[in-house]
């Protein structure tokens, strides 16, 4: 936490949607994206090989970059699944050392506790990742700057100065239904980059301005974007908190998030499609299966239906709406 | 790697001393840019320990954060009032230095309030059941026109009770603030968890229960100085569900808190604490300060001993 990243990165911060956010954004105007991905049946396996793997068959680069990525650890509880693992999160860390980053951060803003250095220690992540705390950027309390263009009625939104100085924002989210959305995942986990100290926690205007809506809007302003999808025990049923544990084997892996995201509905057994956000995403990224180019395995030969809650029993794959 | 017991105060205010930023205020992190909330913790803590020019810089930042619609924002850098006016209001009521400007805050804070009350709001939770919250208490919101939600209550009713408590039952706001002090209160009550104890404002989602954590159920207690919630029975509870909680922002919640009730946190759980790794949080440092014994917990003290049983007492206006 004491080290912030260098006087380029905060004189970046302040337009830093010029590179990595906001501003002329590129929206997806059609052309194929590729997702990967990869079996892992626990967190004991080679997962440094499979995710490095996963970056050959994506074509990702990161060589000079400021990386940051982003896990979801919301809440902890020993029993549960809530998290992005720690051998995922370390994993992925030394995959971008690996891939040439100039720097390497993780930041993450829970949405409920304000420990969050707390909630990083209780999941494990100062043992998983040397120096932890040095590498560490708390996005709910970091310095901000304004980010213009959020949705109607909001002239700008406030980040993170270190997340906004990233070159690359890696996503690294846990494969989990959620009780508002459907499904969190890649996209959805934007919403830890949004800072507590201004809007609250939880970052109820987010709420108040539609979830799907949020989610989409997030997406399009933070495109600079890769994700690593924490399939390898996913939660199913009232996630993302009170579900239950989803061994479900797999890495989720894309520059592409709706692409990513609609990937991991299949994986899950549910048809993104019909996922409101998803279906919001036309300009982030294809979701439907002829216009994204599977890579590794094919999601339907790794599918592992997931538990729903009633609302979203339609999502499953096959169910007439 | 520190003990967090025996010499809490002396090591909070050290460390807050040495982490003042150029400015006068404090980040969330020493060395990072200052922020209210943790200017506003720093400032109680300093109070009465010799270092006034030290609380005196702080003080003008403070100031400096006030906007034109009397609230204050989070920092130099957000436009817009936010949930911060509390402290900021608390601050003033503490110094007694009540002036327009403070009365402008105070206004602010009396009109703000979560969204619940609206019809369509009512209406939504009527037919999903989405919180089990009444909605007919309402408290305060962290950001303008969205939900009540505990930990921004928990700072308005205590800025409420400290400037009604300076202003006196004959100032012209006297009853709205009873009035808002009250309904804080029960909507603080209506939103306790099944175990007892507080989260952020959810007891209930899609029917389950949700646990609470240390640090809202801290604040909650903080509030609600002179209520019967903190009974023996109920200590007992709390000290099962939260001894070894590793949190150190949940453990400075849970003295703080406890302290408004007479209670020694320390005392209660008895032993060695378990310890965190980690401990770079200002607010935690000077919330540590505060509620260490001999701290300024008691400049926050809006009430005397707790009433054993029914519905809160009249908020304290003298």
């Amino acid at each position: 936490m004491r080290k912030q990243w260098g006087r380029r990165g905060f004189l970046g911060a302040g337009a830093g949607w010029l590179s990595g956010c906001g501003g002329d954004l590129p929206r997806w105007t059609g052309g194929r994206r590729p997702v990967a991905v990869l079996k892992a049946a626990a967190y004991g396996v080679d997962l440094d090989d499979i995710l490095w793997r996963g970056a050959r068959l994506c074509g990702l680069q990161a060589r000079g970059k400021r990386v940051l990525l982003k896990p979801n650890f919301v809440e902890f509880d020993s029993g549960s699944c809530i998290n992005t693992d720690m051998a995922m999160v370390a994993a992925a860390y030394r995959l971008f050392e690996r891939l040439g980053a100039a720097e390497v951060r993780i930041g993450e803003g829970p949405g409920h506790r304000r420990d969050t250095m707390h909630l990083a220690e209780e999941a494990g992540y100062f043992d998983a990742v040397a120096g932890f705390e040095d590498r560490f950027v708390d996005l709910n309390r970091d310095e901000v700057a304004p980010v213009p263009g959020f949705l109607e009625n909001e002239p700008e939104m406030y980040f993170s100065r270190q997340l906004l100085s990233a070159d690359l924002i890696v996503s690294l989210p846990k494969m989990k239904t959620h009780h508002w959305a459907g499904v969190t995942l890649s996209m959805k986990n934007l919403f830890g980059l949004v800072p507590g100290a201004v809007y609250g926690w939880p970052k109820n205007p987010l709420h108040y301005r539609g979830i799907d809506r949020s989610i989409v809007e997030l997406s399009r302003i933070f495109h600079n974007t890769f994700a690593i999808v924490d399939g390898v025990v996913g939660m199913e049923g009232n996630g993302p908190i009170q579900g239950t544990a989803k061994d479900s084997g797999v890495v989720v892996m894309g520059s592409n998030l709706a692409a990513v995201d609609a990937t991991c509905c299949r994986v899950m057994g549910l048809d993104p499609e019909k996922v409101r956000y998803l279906q919001m995403a036309a300009g982030i990224g294809p979701i439907r299966e002829i216009e994204i180019e599977q890579r590794g395995e094919s999601p339907r030969a790794v599918m592992t239906p997931f538990a729903v809650t009633g609302e979203f029993l339609d999502l499953r794959m096959g169910r007439e709406s | 790697m520190e003990p967090d017991q025996g010499k809490g105060l002396q090591r909070g205010l050290e460390r807050l001393l040495r982490s003042q930023n150029a400015d006068g205020g404090w980040g969330y992190y020493a060395g990072s840019g200052s922020w209210m909330e943790p200017s506003a913790w720093a400032w109680i803590a300093l109070q009465g320990v010799g270092e006034d020019r030290v609380a005196e810089r702080a003080w003008d930042w403070m100031r400096s954060c006030q906007r034109s619609d009397g609230g204050v924002s989070p920092n130099r850098t957000v436009p817009g009032s936010s949930w911060v006016t509390s402290l900021w209001v608390s601050a003033h009521a503490l110094a007694g230095r009540w002036d327009g400007n403070a009365g402008r805050a105070l206004d602010w804070l009396l009109a703000a309030h979560g969204a619940e009350g609206a019809l369509w709001r009512r209406w939504l939770e009527s037919i999903r059941t989405v919180s089990g919250n009444n909605p007919d208490y309402f408290g305060w919101s962290w950001h303008p026109e969205t939900s009540s939600w505990v930990e921004p209550t928990v700072h308005s009713v205590v800025a409420l009770k400290l400037a009604g408590k300076l202003l006196g039952p004959g100032h012209g706001r006297a009853g709205e603030i009873a009035e808002r002090v009250r309904l804080g209160e029960e909507m603080l009550l209506d939103r306790r968890c099944a175990d007892g104890g507080w989260n952020y404002g959810a007891s209930m989602a899609l029917g389950e229960a949700l646990p609470s954590y240390p640090e809202c159920t801290g604040q909650a207690v903080f509030a609600l100085q002179g209520r019967s919630v903190i009974s023996a029975a109920a200590v007992a509870a709390l000290t099962t569900r939260w001894n070894g909680v590793r949190s150190p922002m949940g453990r400075a919640w849970l003295r703080l808190g406890l302290r408004m009730h007479g209670i020694d946190w320390d005392e209660v759980v008895g032993g060695a604490q378990p310890i965190s790794v980690h401990g770079r949080d200002v607010s935690v440092w000077a919330l540590e300060a505060i509620a260490a014994a001999g701290g300024n917990h008691r400049l926050l003290r809006t009430a005397g001993p707790p009433k054993t049983a029914g519905l809160p007492p009249a908020v304290d206006l003298g």
